[in-house]
């Protein structure tokens, strides 16, 4: 297909606001006269609150009001899949951090003073910080249903019989670490009271239609009396899927008669937001001879924390997602959500799947290293393609670019391959070069759930075109990508469409920004839009041309009929002779990609219907005498369908390499010990390599001029490549992540130093 | 005479901020980031961590680069500052604008006029460094969105071109 | 976040500085000198460090030189440490602590960051410590009394604890030229490549005369590893008149492994720490004998 706007490297919509420091984030309004809010959290992991007294903070200075549980008029209790999350504790605090009090005062200073003026008792309880002591039967019971959050079972086939039929069985357990977003900009937004009674909040989010309904229920009113709209957002990851400052902020707006605001510290940002839950995984892999696939079984237990958020899309991604891009056909896996008393965990970037690769991806190169394979032999012997049968029973229709990937690689692992072979200079004593592969594939949106995307496209009288939109963009560029996708089907260019996204008094629900979802689902919801209001013209243009609406070109602007452009007509002025006969022209697109729930027992269905895949190969440096590993070069391949924007695509791929090596060899989140940015380390610019991105186009039927999505994708092969390498370096498998100095410096024995 | 020599709680601090003058009273234990964002509602410097670890508030103070959030206000006391605001416009972008729109080195945007200031400190004093190098001058300047390889061709072209209008 | 409120007084003279802190000291007022604030900033913010005065050094013209007198260079307690990068002067004579200087934090904390701040914060990590520790550097402080000047390796009490009074003000570091013969080399071992705590870090300087090939003399410091920064005197005794061997290597990296567990103890750190501090001596030695 050609296509002019499609596929093209258009400037992102914003980006002169951004560079010249215009963009105005929440913590950048202007709002005269608005209060501060503060919270006060719990200091213990697991209590009962057994008294709050509010006297003194109240009588100091400068503060307004301090909400409790008590104030709050609708339900105290939220959460986006499970609602298990109190906005402030009504009796039981579950992790260090979990807010009891909330204070409005006139200024920073005051709020500060009140929260030292609380005066809170609270019954310690015993923790639980493991999730396996959690599921003993004696274990402090963190919520009344129990610590166990969710068992998500797949099976299919039969594994006994598959290991039977293996030449060789591998069993390994894996542990991958606690994470934290680090988005740069933390939490913040501002509230108040409409004339009408209206609450309206601005704040930094990925899920604006979410936040609405989680806040009407909250305040007790209808969803028409809470608008949210979505400021300018600095990074999201997932950790701005939850509500931080949302409920506060709609809390003391609904009392008070003054705007109010909230911006987290970093430090508060760390200690009050979801984390990636850690995983301990149990995979047992069986092969034959040749290194064909005849069975997985594994354990997975998530570590959910103190609360669901979206634990279960966690331990169900990972269970889904299990075996890799690979065909097998004998699979049987069991995945835990668990409650302990850790911050609690949500989505990540990849809800789960970055850590259950690092599994099934040592699991390949542990069988290609006993077989005597190369990496990528192994990989492509088992590697879907068209027609192959997913765990859940799902039979792969189109788009399955994994075998692409692998094969744009192979060029890569044999050349960094080559360097080391040819390295001139002799290395420092105890320093190895290693190149690692890994692959990947992700299903597109929420896992066997119903997830719509909707969108219109109004041209009024003018020819003025408003594309509108709920799908939040948090910097990874939906806004243009979706602009492109309208201005492709409209013939114009992105330019001439005004954007309106994600304010829910303005634009309909596009369903989180998540789960790579916004380019395949809001994109197409978009598409069909675009499609409605043009079919709209070309039937004016056909009126006025006296031709078969299927015979006019609409493009460049422009509107004629087939081998007549020396007729055209603007396409303003078909838009006014439409709008005049007709009214505001408002075409309505949605889309909801087909999928069905998985079966509770067998977790046969249909997850997804569309996945991503993508390889990446990386040549590191590891310094057995210091522990210190560098990644010096990286390609990576992903099957994006369609690249929209392919700069956005190559963004996401830089990105996700950046952030895999932060998540593979030092980040760490340790609860209640980690503060701030001076503790967690995320990769600076000199922790990361160059890196080729290469983009494969395997188109996806049903997305928008074949599209699916990169975001979450462009991490999870960077981890486990980055492992694999290790290995191919010291000849020692890194079974726990991160890869961190003491790990590396502990794994190679000092004679082969 | 001896309690003048404490010092005040109160300060007076004049200083060049994108080349205007300006002077103001303030308590003396605020940093320059809040003076700059809540005073002169210059909101390009970000506040991302508060101690001196992600540059998002990185800005110049007598042409070299700092973290705003480390400074104590009256320690700017008639220095030169130059914030984002101060480089360009849309109508007129520096050079180094220009680049980070052409190469899409932008994403969410929050760390990028620290990003910008701080290559402009590196560019003054290093007209012609090398990718490397351009790594190291940036490597104050926290980003969890671009992976920064765009951020380095962007600042790599515009080396590049200074070095080729030079010779 | 607010922080708590103080007074400030930004001085022009030492003498005025000292005059200070010798008045709060009486009074019993807590008085903190800032200097380039990477560090008391961040203590502010946490409420670690609650000054009711601050007091500026930054507005006084002798305390930013770098200057060579005789035998010695004379460092200002606020020279920064992006002046120590670039220096001439110490690149030429102090070249380590140059290199030890390049590795402190980020460009913007260089730019704020001081050699007397890291030296006076005496944090267990700071960069720039065990570069002054080879290179034998003393401290000038000026108190109401006068001067005293030690050496930096006497300053050290315990990790953040030195032998500064609440009255005195560090004024400069001195630096001897080293002989010329010299070799340096300084590591740095961190987690992440820039903006890092060091996990250890290590200076040396030795001469290895290639006729006789034997270690003449060796200076030897690992940060991060010790409650203070020493001279790791073992290792330097099992290389001075030794041949350059891995054998003779390996010797002087078990001997500085075991002094640091002499002197910090047994921690949760040592399993990682002991070997690695004997391997990187080792890697040091090889480096700076390879320098020619």
């Amino acid at each position: 297909m050609i296509t002019n706007v499609v596929g093209k490297r258009i400037q992102r919509i914003g980006i002169q606001q951004k560079v010249t420091g215009k963009t105005k984030f929440a913590a950048d309004l202007d709002i005269p006269g608005a209060l501060t809010l503060r919270v006060y959290r719990s200091p213990v992991a697991h209590g009962i609150v057994r008294k709050i007294d509010t006297k003194k903070a109240e009588a100091i200075e400068g503060v307004v009001r301090i909400f409790t549980a008590k104030d709050i008029p609708g339900k105290n209790l939220y959460g986006i899949i499970n609602r298990d999350q109190t906005v402030l504790a009504d009796s039981k605090v579950r992790f260090i951090g979990d807010p009891i009090a909330l204070i409005a005062a006139e200024n920073e200073k005051s709020a500060e003073q009140a929260l030292k003026a609380l005066e809170i008792e609270i019954e310690e309880l015993p923790a639980v910080f493991d999730p396996l002591e959690a599921l003993k039967p004696d274990a402090p019971r963190i919520h009344e249903k129990g610590n166990l959050l969710f068992t998500r079972k797949i099976k299919r086939g039969d594994v006994e019989k598959g290991f039977s039929a293996s030449d060789i069985i591998l069993e390994e357990t894996y542990e991958t670490n606690m994470l934290e977003h680090a988005y740069i900009e933390p939490e913040s937004g501002i509230a108040y009271r409409e004339k009408e009674g209206r609450i309206t909040i601005l704040v930094t989010t990925q899920n604006p239609h979410a936040d609405q309904a989680q806040l009407a229920a909250i305040l007790g009113i209808g969803p028409e009396n809470v608008r949210v709209i979505q400021t300018e957002t600095g990074g999201g990851f997932g950790g701005k899927l939850d509500m931080s400052v949302q409920p506060f902020l709609a809390l003391a707006a609904y009392y008070l008669d003054r705007p109010v605001r909230m911006t987290y510290s970093r430090e508060e940002s760390f200690q009050a937001t979801a984390k990636r839950h850690p995983l301990k995984i149990r995979m047992k892999t069986g092969a034959t001879r040749e290194g064909k696939l005849m069975a997985v079984n594994a354990e997975i237990i998530a570590d959910t924390g103190a609360y669901g958020s979206y634990g279960i899309a966690v331990a169900t991604r990972a269970a889904v997602h299990a075996t890799g891009p690979y065909e097998v056909p004998n699979v049987a896996i069991e995945s835990k959500a668990v409650y302990t008393n850790n911050n609690w965990s949500g989505a990540m970037r990849g809800f789960g799947v970055p850590q259950i690769a690092v599994a099934h991806e040592s699991q390949m190169d542990k069988l290609a290293d006993s077989l005597g394979l190369d990496p990528i032999s192994i990989r492509m012997a088992n590697a879907f393609k068209v027609g192959s049968v997913t765990p859940t029973g799902q039979t792969l229709r189109a788009s399955v670019g994994i075998r692409e990937t692998l094969k744009k690689i192979r060029p890569y692992y044999e050349k960094f391959s080559r360097e080391i072979q040819e390295t001139q200079h002799p290395l420092p004593q105890g320093v190895k070069l290693g190149v690692g592969v890994a692959s990947m594939w992700y299903g597109i949106g929420n896992t066997g759930h119903p997830n719509p995307s909707s969108a219109q496209v109004e041209i009024d009288e003018t020819g003025k075109i408003t594309l509108l939109t709920g799908a939040a963009d948090i910097g990874q560029g939906s806004d243009t990508v979706l602009l492109q996708i309208a201005a492709e089907v409209l013939g114009v260019g992105t330019e001439e469409i005004l954007l309106v996204r994600a304010d829910t008094g303005l634009t309909t629900d596009a369903g989180a920004t998540s789960a790579s979802r916004q380019t395949y689902i809001s994109g197409r919801a978009v598409y069909e839009a675009a499609t409605k209001a043009k079919e709209a013209l070309l039937k004016k243009a056909a009126e006025i041309f006296n031709a078969p609406s299927s015979l006019i070109v609409c493009d460049g602007g422009y509107f004629y009929p087939q081998y007549r452009e020396y007729q055209k007509i603007p396409f303003g002025e078909v838009a006014k002779r439409a709008v005049q006969a007709d009214g505001v022209i408002r075409g309505e697109g949605t889309f909801n990609p087909e999928t069905s729930s998985l079966d509770p027992e067998t977790g046969q269905g249909i997850p997804y219907t569309t996945y991503a895949f993508a390889t990446q190969v990386s040549l590191v440096r590891v310094d057995s005498v210091t522990g210190q590993v560098s990644v010096i070069r990286a390609a990576s391949a992903h099957d994006v369908g369609k690249a929209v924007n392919p700069s956005n695509v190559e963004g996401q791929i830089f990105s996700g390499v950046a952030m895999g090596i932060g998540m593979g060899l030092f980040e760490q989140f340790f609860p209640n010990k980690t503060k701030s940015f001076d503790t967690y380390l995320i990769p600076t610019a000199l922790d990361v390599p160059e890196v080729t991105p290469i983009i494969v186009e395997d188109p996806e039927p049903t997305g928008p001029f074949g599209a699916k999505g990169v975001g979450e994708p462009a991490l999870i092969p960077t981890a486990p490549a980055i492992l694999n390498a290790i290995h191919q370096a010291t000849g020692r498998w890194v079974n726990r992540l991160p890869a961190d100095l003491e790990t590396i410096r502990g794994l190679v024995p000092p004679e082969e130093k | 005479m001896e309690e003048a020599e404490l010092g005040n709680e109160i300060v007076e601090i004049s200083m060049q901020v994108n080349g205007v003058s300006v002077v103001l009273r303030t308590p003396a234990n605020r940093t320059l980031l809040s003076i700059l964002r809540e005073d002169l509602r210059l909101t390009g410097a970000k506040e991302g961590c508060g101690i001196g670890e992600c540059g998002a508030c990185t800005v110049l103070m007598n042409g070299k680069a700092v973290n705003a959030c480390m400074v104590l206000a009256p320690k700017a006391d008639g220095a030169r500052i130059t914030t984002i605001e101060g480089l360009g416009d849309e109508a007129r972008l520096h050079p180094l604008q220009e680049a980070f729109v052409k190469h899409g080195a932008v994403q969410c945007g929050f760390c990028t006029p620290g990003m910008i200031l701080s290559a402009k400190a590196l560019l003054d004093e290093n007209p012609n460094p090398t990718r490397l190098e351009i790594r190291e001058g940036i490597s104050g300047n926290l980003c969890r969105c671009t992976g920064y390889q765009q951020i380095v061709d962007a600042i790599e072209e515009v080396a590049a071109r200074k070095q080729g209008e030079e010779s | 976040m607010s922080y708590p409120a103080f007074r400030y007084t930004a001085p022009r003279t030492t003498r005025e500085v000292v005059e200070t802190l010798r008045i709060a000291k009486e009074k019993g007022i807590r008085a903190n000198v800032l200097a380039g604030g990477t560090d008391l900033m961040p203590q502010l913010r946490e409420g670690t460090t609650t000054p009711e005065v601050v007091v500026d050094i930054s507005r006084i013209p002798v305390l930013k030189r770098i200057e060579r007198m005789g035998n010695e260079i004379r460092i200002g307690a606020m020279v920064t440490h992006a002046e120590l990068v670039t220096s001439e002067l110490v690149r030429e004579y102090a070249g380590v602590l140059s290199e030890a200087a390049k590795m402190v934090g980020s460009p913007q904390i260089r730019n704020l960051g001081t050699l007397g701040g890291n030296v006076v914060n005496a944090s267990p990590a700071a960069d720039t410590i065990p570069a002054l520790v080879i290179l034998e550097a003393k401290l000038v402080l000026k108190g109401p009394e006068g001067e005293r000047i030690l050496s930096v390796t006497d300053f050290f009490t315990a990790p953040y604890q030195t032998v500064i009074e609440a009255d005195e003000l560090l004024t400069d570091i001195v630096v001897p030229l080293p002989p010329p013969s010299g070799r340096a080399v300084f590591l740095k071992l961190a987690r992440r490549k820039a903006v890092a705590i060091a996990r250890m870090n290590l200076a040396c300087m030795l001469y290895y005369d290639r006729q006789k090939e034997t270690f003449e003399w060796v200076r030897l410091c690992v940060g991060s590893s010790t409650p203070r920064p020493v001279r790791m005197t073992e290792a330097e005794k099992a290389l001075i008149g030794k041949p350059f061997s891995t054998e003779v290597l390996q010797e002087a990296g078990r001997a500085a492994a075991e002094q640091m567990v002499q002197l910090s103890g047994l921690r949760s750190s040592t399993a990682y720490k002991k070997p690695v501090v004997g391997d990187l001596v080792m890697r040091a030695v090889r480096m700076a004998v390879e320098k020619g």
